[in-house]
């Protein structure tokens, strides 16, 4: 316990409580400033992210830029891709990328959130952990090795079987079933490019149905609803906006995939017209024919024009699916980092 | 059985509802199976068609033999393999924890969401595009940019930029995950913020850290696109990492190269490459499980 005495003999000393006032002004002051300067160098971290975007958009569209002076918007849309005559649209890569796409996302959607809700709800717990893993080992599989067994696996298994089988049941009454069995084609890029964006959304899809409040599944219960019930009506309803940017950012996945499709899309620049059609995507042109293209200035151009394309496909995309998500899971995107 | 609640109310239920429950409950599981089973078959057809070429010669020798590639095994693919992410980990883990520690300090501002939605995109950006971008700073000829070639250092850096925004993401969340106590504490005891982060949040987010650059790794080693624009090929050893003689062999472009070409013996080498491959890239991913199953259980965090 003090004594109010020996606070008041403490009071006096005026000149010592100044010095000390001195000190202690100064040491923030250097504190202050070390913090400021630190606060600086953090800075830089984040302008470094910055200076990379900047990077990747200014490279492409600088290097896209003779194409883009010299096509315009009729680059989307104009068939012709003739390196020799110089002439080059976009058109048949456009469709060849969406076709494959196309088909991926709809062999991949059904299977990807079945898999998220056995993940989420019907795997007994002592197995979540094993199925779980053994969704993320599939999503670190390297593009290149899917390929490699689309070429071994995929393709002779279309040829001999799948394809021949389409033309001869639906392929009789709708020729877009039909076509040469020739293994190749979008119908093969696009089932592998499916198997690589299932973890993807399924691990997306999960993340989201974790988030479903336990209150609205007691009360479904409570309602005398039985497990599919509550699981496939109230639960996969209220994560709807989860599944659909899972969706969206499987799409921007799918829409870049290079080495897969490079492998087993057939790599003809035609219109596919039928499902066994070949066909060629931008990125796989990409992949296969830039560096025959920067010996000429336009040609090259041209081909950075489709990479700019497709740069703004997954930008526009990829930003729309993380609002979606961020709105319903606040903060936490899981799941978004995987094999290419 | 007693307390599930769906033996409690399945006496009442309707054939119709009864069969639809199971039905879809089935369909999950059967689902399930057909998502995985890609997995499962790649394992089985690497291991199938690649297991005759794999031996002890096939990793430590060079490719040899006409055509180049059907004797001798792959060497110079990883050799190649590590320098280039040697080469990607020195630009991206410096660049990403740095960018992470901004994210984290600057958390909630206007700033730091730009930033983190900037660095999220770029997790999306398609590699083919990476593959021009790292042409065109490092590789071409003319105009502005380094006038490297196809070397190992225009195929590094570019997997390192692809790298930097996984290293950002995972370190950011690593601190986040350190409990704001510890955090507090050191402010209490009036660290400054430079003190506080080395030796309070850097420390304890470490195992976190760790495993994004695993992940960032595991990422990157699976990448060919972006190396056929910057680094291409090499079927010897490299004996310069920049210039025209600075292209290093690489794992996934061999398995390219040997696919494409219609040689069976080929596709056989192609295969066990695969595997070799398949082998690293889930060993790193059990690795990566191991450890943040281990750091979890050491943060009391798990039951």
């Amino acid at each position: 316990m003090e004594t109010p005495e020996s606070v008041r003999q403490d009071i006096p000393k005026a000149s010592e409580k100044a010095e000390g006032r001195l000190e202690i002004r100064e040491e923030p002051d250097l504190a202050g400033r070390s913090e400021r300067l630190f606060g600086w160098i953090l800075k830089g971290g984040g302008l470094s992210i910055l200076v990379l975007f900047g990077v990747v958009i200014l490279v492409c569209l600088v290097a896209a830029w003779p194409s883009i002076h010299r096509f315009g918007i009729s680059f989307l849309w104009s068939s012709t891709w003739n390196p020799n005559r110089k002439i080059f649209g976009a058109f048949p890569y456009l469709v060849g990328t969406l076709w494959v796409t196309g088909i991926a996302l709809i062999t991949s959607i059904p299977v990807a959130i079945f898999s998220a809700l056995f993940l989420s709800d019907y795997a007994p717990s002592w197995l979540s952990g094993i199925v779980s893993t053994l969704m993320e080992m599939l999503a670190g599989i390297p593009s290149i090795v899917f390929g490699a067994f689309g070429i071994t696996f995929m393709v002779p298994l279309l040829r001999d079987h799948l394809e021949p089988f389409l033309a001869r049941t639906l392929g009789t009454r709708w020729d877009f079933f039909n076509g040469d069995p020739l293994g190749y084609g979008i119908l093969a890029a696009g089932f592998v490019v499916g198997f690589m964006i299932v973890p993807l959304v399924a691990t997306v899809t999960r993340d989201s149905l974790l988030m479903v409040p336990q209150e609205m599944v007691e009360a479904s219960y409570a309602l005398g609803a039985t497990k599919a019930e509550t699981v496939f009506f109230v639960k996969l309803r209220e994560v709807m906006p989860g599944i659909v940017g899972s969706v969206i950012l499987g799409f921007g996945r799918a829409v870049g995939e290079t080495m897969a499709v490079l492998l087993l899309v057939g790599n003809q620049p035609s219109i596919p017209q039928t499902i066994q059609d070949v066909g060629y995507t931008i990125s796989s042109l990409l992949a296969n024919t830039f560096t025959y293209a920067v010996i000429d200035p336009l040609y090259a151009a041209a081909e950075v024009e489709l990479g700019l394309i497709l740069l703004v496909i997954t930008l526009a995309v990829n930003t729309l699916g993380r609002e979606l998500l961020l709105r319903l899971m606040g903060g936490r995107l899981a799941g978004s980092v995987g094999g290419g | 059985m007693q307390g599930s609640p769906m033996n409690g109310i399945s006496e009442g239920l309707s054939p119709f509802r009864r069969f639809r429950n199971l039905l879809l409950g089935g369909l999950t599981g059967l689902f399930f199976f057909f998502a995985v089973s890609p997995l499962l078959l790649i394992v089985y057809v690497a291991w199938n068609q690649g297991r005759s070429a794999l031996n002890w010669e096939f990793i430590s020798t060079l490719p040899s033999g006409f055509p180049l590639g059907t004797e001798g095994g792959i060497l110079n693919g990883i050799v190649g393999s590590l320098v280039l992410v040697v080469i990607a980990s020195s630009l991206s883990v410096p660049v990403g924890i740095w960018a992470g520690l901004y994210l984290w300090q600057d958390g909630k501002s206007r700033q730091a969401g730009l930033v983190r939605l900037l660095s999220d995109l770029l997790l999306g950006v398609p590699s083919v595009v990476w593959g021009i971008v790292g042409f065109y700073v490092f590789s071409t000829s003319t105009g502005m940019g380094f006038h490297w070639g196809f070397s190992a250092m225009a195929g590094g850096l570019t997997l390192g930029f692809i790298m930097v925004p996984i290293v950002t993401r995972v370190t950011e969340q690593a601190l986040r995950d350190v409990p704001m106590s510890f955090i507090e504490g050191s402010y209490a005891l009036g660290a400054t913020r430079w003190q506080t982060m080395r030796s309070v949040a850097l420390p304890g987010a470490m195992a976190g850290i760790g495993t994004g650059i695993l992940l960032g790794i595991l990422n990157v080693l699976g990448q060919t696109a972006p190396l056929v624009f910057t680094n291409y090929y090499n079927t010897g050893l490299p004996s310069s990492l920049v210039g025209s003689q600075g292209a290093v062999g690489d794992l996934a472009m061999q398995i390219f190269i040997y696919v494409h070409e219609p040689s069976q013996l080929l596709h056989v080498k192609a295969m066990a490459a695969s595997l070799v491959l398949l082998g690293i890239v889930l060993a790193l991913d059990i690795g990566i499980r191991l450890m943040t199953w281990g750091s979890r259980k050491i943060a009391g965090r798990v039951g």
